[in-house]
């Protein structure tokens, strides 16, 4: 029985749409008007295997808004005709603007196809074109096909009648419009809720669409969104909202920035899928990515801005810390003045207030001009459109190395926090590349981990050498994610890994506003971290780090105050677990002092700073954290500074790391694993280079 | 004595803090995201801004 399909033929104008129509339909089209509107579209009939196909010509478009009467035609066929299937005809010599239509097809979720038409004239002007990936890129199938020869639409009426059947059912590919926005439509979306039901005349849209359309002041989608329901006043108030926020932070007309990540999308397709072996494409973009993501020169342009994101972090915030240090030592004085003092290593509220809220907090809050720093560099990277680019370059390393291209993303977000890292994990398709990337995000340094390499390094490395040891610290953790995620890919959750588009924006000068409100976001999350759980946390530990008291003596009350402080330590709950630990600390250049301040930091990574000041009964001295970096330089080795940072590197990531592991992977199981197995690799790291170091008397 | 007393009434206060910020960490039972007050925000894009490192004691 022969079966009657609708296909809908869309394009750009000249780009062979008609040639193509001609081509399926034969002499069998005639010339017909949409009601309403002088825009002329063509019908034919086409036959392949059995199916008759309704073809009909769509008016040649560059997008689906709603400028043009063209537009909107394109738009009554997809809505409200709905056809079957929709054969998009791209021109392949201009491949980045036509896909922009096709990008467009995608929201609006029609089923369809694409034509690469003209894929010899492409070929000829020194373009390879690999159509399997770039459809696999894109998740819309593709035929090559040469218009005014025939070539391919035998193959392409097979693909779209599979794909007007149901058969050749692709994954959608949503495009990321990148934080801000997606924030605004998350909240327009929200706000439409129920609105957006089956008598809605907005009904037969997908929903984000009609979200992103609002969000863009489409005229036609608001018009009828107005006059749809009573309710639409308050939709809109949301949007309008919206709108005036994007306007703020991104400098410009939302609708603009969207355009540009649609186009950011296609570069990023069409950078993975097609190579331009003679026309050169001449726009700024293009000529910093042909340096920045080139093959040779992309990794070693990604290492150096990171030194100069770290060396930045050093240089700019050394003096704010300092003065942030000089007035917690003036609040120490302050409160030491006020409060009764009592014997050294005693419970007493000086000691709580001095020792334990603002030894433990201050040293904590000391590092936030670092944390500021670092995470204006990062929102400057981000905004600019680099970060894009970095996560494209370590993209052809990881396809190199077998694994998911789509892993470095959430790589790349978890050097500021695992725990958003682990459920961006979610864009990676396959269970086992997600799990995979799971175990090995807690390896990217987060910015909880930074304050205490602030901490650390400055303590044992001259002023020149700090930047660079702190890059090595981000650039081994890169490097051991990248392994440990190869081996477990080779080994407990082997698979292939499947093909990503990674967007490439254009670049943009990031605006002030939105550094200010990228860096206050963190400064405040930071800053109320520490008034909350450290500040909780750093009592508990003052408490254990303080009792039991030890035996009074005479030989003990005859002892100096740091003699007294070190004697009630070790006879404290922390002291004895610090001793405890010690003989598996003792291989790699720790001691118990250190190992009390590792249990802390198995909680949350800021409380290493606390415990380590509570433990030096830094509290009361002029500037907290040089006095704890001057007690740390007195006690340890560098060859035992380095082993600290490779173990809070690696090991024992924190609580709400496994927490959030076991949440999106379903099971304790896995966070287990990742405690445990990245303990023991932090662990045996760091006895590997104590015992290498001292055999080689390197930084004794 | 008077010391004692207000000394463990606040290491009690912390401990209790504590322990609920990892009982609810670890059952799941946090705060809506302090990012964009969604009690089901999913993170689903570019979740950078969103990072929950607040315990919401």
């Amino acid at each position: 029985m022969e079966k009657n399909l609708r296909a809908a033929l869309a394009g750009n104008p000249n780009c062979g749409k008609s040639t193509i129509f001609n081509a399926l339909t034969g002499a069998r089209q005639h010339v017909g008007n949409y009601p309403g509107v002088t825009v002329e579209r063509k019908e034919g009939l086409a036959r392949h295997n059995g199916s008759q196909i309704a073809v009909t010509d769509l008016p040649g478009t560059y997008s689906l808004t709603a400028w043009s009467p063209e537009e909107l035609v394109a738009r009554d066929v997809l809505f409200k005709e709905r056809p079957d299937v929709v054969i998009n005809v791209v021109d392949a010599t201009n491949i980045e603007r036509s896909l922009y239509l096709t990008v467009q097809l995608m929201e609006a979720g029609a089923p369809l196809v694409v034509a690469l038409n003209m894929a010899d004239v492409a070929a000829e002007r020194g373009m390879a074109i690999d159509l399997d990936r770039l459809s696999a890129l894109m998740g819309v199938p593709m035929v090559a096909t040469v218009g005014h020869k025939g070539d391919g639409l035998d193959s392409l009426l097979a693909t779209a009648v599979s794909v007007a059947e149901g058969r050749a059912a692709t994954p959608s590919r949503p495009i990321d419009y990148g934080r801000e926005i997606e924030e605004e439509l998350a909240k327009i979306t929200a706000a439409l809720g129920g609105l957006h039901d089956a008598g809605s005349p907005l009904s037969s849209r997908p929903l984000r669409w009609v979200a992103a359309k609002l969000l863009e002041n489409d005229d036609e989608v608001t018009a009828a969104f107005r006059n749809s329901t009573a309710q639409s006043d308050g939709v809109l108030a949301v949007v309008e909202k919206s709108r005036s926020h994007l306007r703020r932070v991104l400098g410009g007309e939302p609708e603009a920035a969207m355009a540009d990540r649609r186009y950011g999308f296609i570069s990023g397709a069409c950078q993975e899928a097609i190579v331009q072996t003679a026309e050169a494409r001449h726009i700024t973009s293009d000529k910093i990515d042909a340096v920045v993501t080139s093959r040779v020169l992309g990794i070693p342009i990604l290492l150096a801005l990171m030194y100069v994101v770290f060396y930045a972090a050093f240089r700019l915030a050394n003096g704010p810390g300092h003065w942030i240090g000089m007035a917690l030592g003036r609040l120490s004085d302050l409160v030491s003045a006020a409060l009764p003092a009592g014997p050294a290593g005693t419970l007493t509220l000086r000691s709580l207030a001095v020792d334990g809220i603002i030894g433990g907090v201050g040293s904590v809050i000391a590092f936030l001009p670092n944390v500021l720093v670092l995470f204006i560099a990062i929102a400057a990277l981000e905004d600019s459109g680099y970060m894009a680019r970095a996560a494209f370059v370590m993209d052809h390393l990881m396809h190199k190395l077998g694994l998911h291209g789509k892993s470095f993303i959430p790589m790349i977000i978890g050097f500021g926090c695992s725990v958003p890292a682990i459920m961006a994990t979610r864009m990676v398709e396959d269970r086992r590349g997600r799990i995979t990337t799971m175990m090995v995000v807690p390896l990217m340094s987060c910015g909880a981990r930074f304050p205490v390499y602030a901490l650390i390094i400055p303590a044992f490395f001259a002023p020149s050498l700090r930047a660079p040891v702190l890059w090595l610290v981000y650039v081994l953790g890169i490097v051991l994610a990248v392994v440990s995620a190869k081996l477990l890919r080779v080994t407990l959750l082997a698979g292939e890994s499947h093909p990503l588009v990674m967007e490439l924006p254009p670049y943009r000068m990031p605006t002030a506003r939105g550094l200010a409100i990228h860096a206050w976001e963190r400064s405040w999350q930071y800053v109320k971290k520490a008034g909350t759980v450290i500040l909780a946390a750093s009592i508990l530990l003052w408490f254990v780090s303080n009792w039991p008291s030890p035996p009074t003596s005479p030989l003990t009350s005859a002892k100096s105050p740091s003699e007294a402080r070190s004697a009630a330590l070790a006879s404290s709950l922390a002291g004895r677990m610090g001793h405890a630990m010690e003989p598996l600390l003792a291989p790699v250049g720790l001691d118990w002092r250190i190992g009390t301040a590792l249990v802390g930091a198995a909680a949350s990574k800021e409380v290493f700073i606390a415990q380590a000041a509570i433990a030096y009964g830094v509290g009361g001295s002029q500037d907290t954290s040089k006095s704890l970096r001057e007690q740390l330089a007195a006690n340890y080795s560098p060859l035992s500074a380095v082993c600290m940072l490779v173990f809070i590197l690696v090991a024992s990531p924190c609580l709400a790391t496994c927490a959030v592991t076991r949440r999106e992977s379903g099971s304790w199981k896995w966070a287990a694993l990742q405690w445990a197995g990245l303990t023991l690799m932090g662990y045996f790291l760091a006895l590997a280079v104590f015992q290498i170091g001292s055999t080689l008397r390197l930084g004794n | 004595m008077a010391q004692t007393i207000i000394i463990g009434a606040i290491v009690l206060l912390a401990a209790g803090c504590v322990g609920r910020a990892i009982y609810r960490r670890l059952t799941g039972k946090s705060k809506p995201c302090p990012s964009c007050g969604d009690p089901n925000c999913q993170f689903s894009k570019d979740p950078q801004r969103h990072c929950p490192i607040n315990w919401e004691l």
